[in-house]
């Protein structure tokens, strides 16, 4: 059977276009209905969600166009179709998809929670603590004095004697520590990134929101004292806000806890029973005030770091997260009051430009505190500009509890963050790739043994010289699809077309590295097949379960020092590593991945080849024989059953 | 307590009860019935867990997962693979439907007029309720059937291939009874000013939506992941703009999976994801929508009657279905309607009062969940051993359910 060809490569540009013109198609629709007066002004909350899912999804298309990430494409949807500008929804459609925020950030948090592992904190331990040290102290004193300076030019703070001012610029420096964990998320989800920096970006991003809890709950007491003369500075601030801390992190564990208890004893509806949950324990710290975020972290953290289920987890959020995530940012960016970029434009380019340059401060100090690694030194502070949803979130505690100053300080946060969420994600998404260049830099050099010149490259297998010798058994033709993939026909006997082997290079596929990097750290020489179909789920799966397991009948798992037969024999096996090749085939509609693992190029690639060809060998050929004198037996393999499934 | 908890409540409830209890077998037939009973025993009309406001809090997420549902049903419905079949199979078929649907129109107007619910108003608005009514409970459905049928493996393949194929049949005939019903009794909203302008808004929205989709190119030079945001946010526009209108946004919905069914083979693909998300979504919704319901003796009454008028229309026109279809189990003209609820839930959108306040709604829920509970009693007599049935000419061997 032939396979398909692949498709080929993504143009960017023409898939822009393709979206451009669909929203073209939807947006005449809009123009048609309304001048024929067939709808009121605006369409409600499910037409906003439906708009901003459509146009977000063909925003982050021409924002990939334009290698900008995709959440800025997301934002700029939500900013331009938004009430503040063209105002196609109203600021109540808005308001009305909050139930869609409350899950994704329940999902962020969750998500972020899972990625923050025992063995990464243990190596990154002394980094994080001096990151979040200098950017506490730094930021929020740096950030008090500039807004001091930059007080004249505010006239809500007229009337206010100095110590007012400073206090409430303590508060503001306190919000500036603030950071944005979706855009940290969301953007080394889209990258896949990996590494010395990934993890250092998002465990900073994760620690410091925390200590922005203490940061602004103190400046938030002063600046209440400062402000109204007749109230007390109180203590009890501290305990109480202790007390939530505390309790925030027992209600995680529980938390995390209860969803890995249901993995395990029900283990199915995941999905559901994780949007029930996050809706459920959302509502739980509003009726108790714990701390959300925290609470979503810790339980990611205890599902990930104490039981078997993390990756469950972490595949479970992602598959609710992507429309989430779309709606999400949108949202944000729909809430954008550009207005407020007017009335403050000067003082908040101040106030942002403020921040970035204490936040590259804070973080070289930090990092040269921590003897940080150079990706990081250089590049970890372009993780840290954007600010999102928990500044907005601070900004309106800070606008119910302080009156009319506190009021125009959340129209203020706003427009900061407009301005910080235009910059940060690009440079995050250019500081990322500009350190992992350097990090893979820094591996090939230290890779390489004394004596080599550092210059020199190793040369690229001979892939023909390998094909001829691991199908010296077979009759293949090949054919060049294009600089990287090869196809290799097998013709049975009869010539007729039984398979054929898709090759290319691994590490030109962005999941193969991301699941180098993440799940098959403990390096052995084997040999791997799964489906293609649902690769990465799997792949997840068999990291956690055992082959065999009733999900998992059609993969395979052999030891390549085996050689290749008998090869299929190790189906309890765990799955080890990737490979630098993985070899796509395909044999009677069923679809396999092979790869070698942890082996010179060339070994890897001959693995994966003879490894094929005897999976090619065992499901179309006839099997060998059991009986004896050698003899064949001629009884065909029983059919290949397909993927149970349901029509309705 | 805020309704978040209360969804979560209702989620979890219906999560467990799907799947612990009796046994699976009973438990997926009459899913239906469960977790609107669950919901309702939750609502303010039952044990009073949930506030009125809360429920009404809950509608949009009702509302998207409708909307969705339909768009699934529509894109099952119009697979190319099922409706190619023999004309006279699938004309016998579609008689049954059509037939089916007259009768319980004129039923159900009769069955009104006796109890006097329309309070001796034969206006327009009346009518279209009635037949509305009617034409929704044609929607036969894979979601009962199909899944034991198929995957649990407690059906003949034969059998449960056929339950699919008349149910696809009794959708498309459903769907099309809608475009009928707002011709014949159109609403008072400007869309409807001339009479053809409000179904010819739903084919072209639907149909906009799937050129949109193709441009976005979601199958083909996409990830599944954007494909399916793309997929979902058109539905929701597209039912969005149709509420705004006035428009049974369920109808758009589920003409634009039926459009996009006959786009590319790759599409197929698409749609093996997409199947996935319905369980969960359709539990959540029939669990939201329970909580919703008003039970009042007339919308008991004719949505009990509906059923039965239902069963006794099809079992007299088994035989045009073609071949030896007197020979078909019962319970492949029983199954409950995937598309039923979607549209009570969009047609109550429109009236006042909306679902809370919904005749329509009680009734068709009654009705589904009547047909249910037969099916249930039906299905578990052993199939006759001497069934003659040519097997049609991709039917899945033995072992493979319907599996597409």
């Amino acid at each position: 059977m032939n396979a398909p060809a692949p498709p080929p490569p993504q143009n960017r540009l023409l898939v822009a276009l393709r979206g451009l013109a669909a929203l073209g198609l939807i947006a005449a629709w809009l123009v048609v209905v309304r001048r024929q007066g067939w709808v009121e002004a605006t369409g409600g909350a499910m037409f906003a969600l439906g708009f901003l899912l459509v146009a977000g999804t063909i925003g982050g298309k021409v924002a990939a166009f334009f290698r900008l990430p995709q959440l800025t494409g997301y934002l700029a949807v939500g900013v331009i179709s938004g009430p503040y500008v063209l105002a196609l929804f109203e600021k109540d459609d808005v308001e009305d998809l909050k139930l869609i925020n409350t899950l994704a950030l329940a999902l962020i948090a969750l998500q972020a929670g899972a990625e923050l592992t025992l063995p990464m904190l243990r190596r990154s331990l002394r980094s994080l603590m001096w990151a979040s040290v200098g950017h506490a102290v730094i930021i929020t004193l740096g950030m008090t004095a500039l807004f001091a300076l930059l007080s004249p030019y505010m006239p809500f703070l007229d009337g206010l004697a100095l110590p007012a001012v400073l206090a409430v610029g303590l508060l503001w420096g306190a919000m500036a520590v603030s950071k944005a964990p979706a855009d940290t998320l969301a953007i080394l989800g889209e990258t896949g990134a990996k590494g010395p920096l990934a993890e250092h970006a998002l465990g900073v991003v994760v620690l410091l929101d925390v200590v922005v809890l203490i940061l602004f709950a103190v400046a938030l007491m002063f600046a209440k004292a400062a402000l109204n003369p007749e109230a007390a500075l109180s203590l009890h601030v501290f305990a109480d806000l202790g007390q939530e801390l505390v309790v925030s992190v027992a209600a995680g564990t529980t938390f995390g806890l209860v969803i890995a208890a249901y993995f395990w004893a029900v283990g199915k509806e995941k999905l559901l029973f994780t949007v029930g949950a996050a809706y459920g324990i959302t509502a739980f710290c509003a009726y108790f005030h714990y701390d959300t975020l925290l609470v979503f972290v810790v339980a990611g953290f205890v599902v990930m770091n104490l039981t078997k289920f993390g990756h469950d987890l972490v595949e479970t959020t992602e598959s609710a997260g992507a429309a989430v995530m779309v709606v999400f940012f949108a949202t944000a960016g729909a809430q954008l009051n550009i207005g407020a970029l007017k009335t403050y434009g000067f003082i908040a380019l101040g106030l942002a430009f403020g921040r970035i340059g204490l936040t590259f401060l804070a973080s070289r100090l930090g990092h040269r505190l921590a003897k940080d690694p150079p990706s990081v030194r250089k590049f970890a502070f372009t993780s840290f500009i954007s600010q999102a949803g928990v500044t907005i979130g601070l900004g309106t505690i800070a606008a119910n509890q302080l009156g009319e100053v506190g009021g125009e300080i959340a129209v203020l946060v706003i427009a900061v963050i407009g301005i910080n969420e235009m910059i940060g994600p690009v440079a995050f998404k250019i500081g990322l790739a500009k350190g992992l260049k350097l990090e893979n830099e820094l591996d090939q050099i230290h890779e390489l043994p004394d004596e080599q010149d550092p210059a020199m490259t190793p040369p690229p297998p001979d892939v023909a010289a390998l094909v001829d010798e691991a199908l010296a058994d077979f009759t293949y033709e090949t054919k060049q699809h294009d600089d990287r993939v090869e196809v290799y026909v097998l013709m049975d006997d009869d010539d007729k077309v039984d398979g054929n082997f898709l090759i290319r290079h691994a590490g030109e596929a962005g999941w193969s590295m991301h699941l180098r990097s993440q799940l098959f750290k403990p390096a052995a020489h084997r040999v791997v097949l799964i489906p293609e179909r649902g690769m990465l789920k799997v792949v997840q799966r068999i990291g956690e379960l055992e082959v065999g397991d009733q999900e998992l009948d059609d993969a395979f798992i052999i030891d390549a020092k085996s050689e290749a037969s008998p090869f299929i024999r190790s189906l309890k096996t765990p799955l080890l590593a990737l490979s630098p090749f993985t070899l796509r085939v395909e044999i009677e509609s069923r679809r396999f991945l092979v790869a070698a693992d942890d082996l010179p190029d060339d070994e890897a690639l001959r693995t994966a080849l003879i490894a094929s060809a005897e999976l090619w060998k065992q499901l179309v050929r006839k099997p060998p024989a059991k009986g004896p004198e050698g003899k064949k037996d001629q009884t065909p393999p029983p059919p290949v059953e397909p993927a149970p499934g349901h029509d309705g | 307590m805020s309704a978040i908890l209360v969804l979560l409540a209702l989620l979890a409830v219906s999560t467990l009860a799907s799947r612990k209890g009796a046994a699976a077998f009973v438990v997926t037939i009459i899913t239906t019935p469960l977790l609107l009973g669950i919901g309702f025993l939750l609502s303010a009309r039952g044990l009073a867990f949930l506030p009125q406001t809360t429920a009404d809090a809950l509608l949009p997420a009702i509302r998207v997962g409708a909307a969705w549902l339909a768009v699934l049903v529509g894109l099952r419905a119009a697979r190319p693979r099922f409706t190619a079949r023999g004309v006279r199979r699938t004309a016998g078929t579609l008689v049954v439907c059509i037939v089916t649907w007259g009768a319980l129109t004129g039923g159900v107007f009769g069955v009104l007029l006796l109890l006097d619910v329309l309070g001796g108003s034969h206006a327009a608005d009346s009518s279209h309720l009635t037949a509305l009514g009617a034409a929704l409970l044609l929607g036969g459905i894979v979601t009962g059937s199909g899944y034991q049928a198929g995957d649990e493996g407690h059906e003949e393949p034969m059998h449960a291939h056929f339950v699919v194929f008349l149910s696809r049949h009794d959708e498309i005939t459903g769907a099309v009874a809608i475009l009928v019903a707002i011709v014949l009794w159109p609403l008072d909203a400007p869309v409807y000013g001339d009479s053809w302008l409000a179904p010819a808004v739903i084919l072209g929205l639907a149909l906009t939506m799937t050129v949109a989709n193709l441009l976005i190119g979601g199958v083909n030079q996409d990830s599944t992941a954007n494909a399916r945001i793309a997929l979902l946010g058109q539905s929701v526009f597209a039912s969005g703009l149709a509420t705004a209108m006035g428009l049974p946004d369920a109808a758009i919905a589920f003409f634009f999976g039926a459009f996009l069914a006959f786009t590319p083979q790759a599409m197929l693909q698409l749609e093996r994801g997409l199947l996935a998300t319905e369980r969960p979504v359709r539990m959540a919704v029939l669990a939201l929508v329970g909580a919703h319901l008003g039970f009042t003796w007339e919308a008991v009454a004719i949505g009990v009657s509906l059923a039965l008028l239902r069963l006794g229309v099809k079992m007299l026109l088994r035989p045009a279905v073609g071949g030896n279809g007197a020979a078909f189990p019962l319970h492949s003209f029983l199954s409950s309607s995937g598309l039923a609820i979607p549209f009570a839930v969009s047609f109550a959108m429109t009236r006042p009062g909306g679902l809370s306040e919904s005749f329509v709604l009680t009734a068709v829920c009654v009705a589904v969940s009547v047909s249910d509970l037969i099916t249930f009693a039906l299905w578990r007599r052993p199939p006759a051993p001497d069934v003659d049935v040519a097997v049609l000419p991709d039917a899945p061997a033995p072992g493979q359910g319907v599996a597409a």
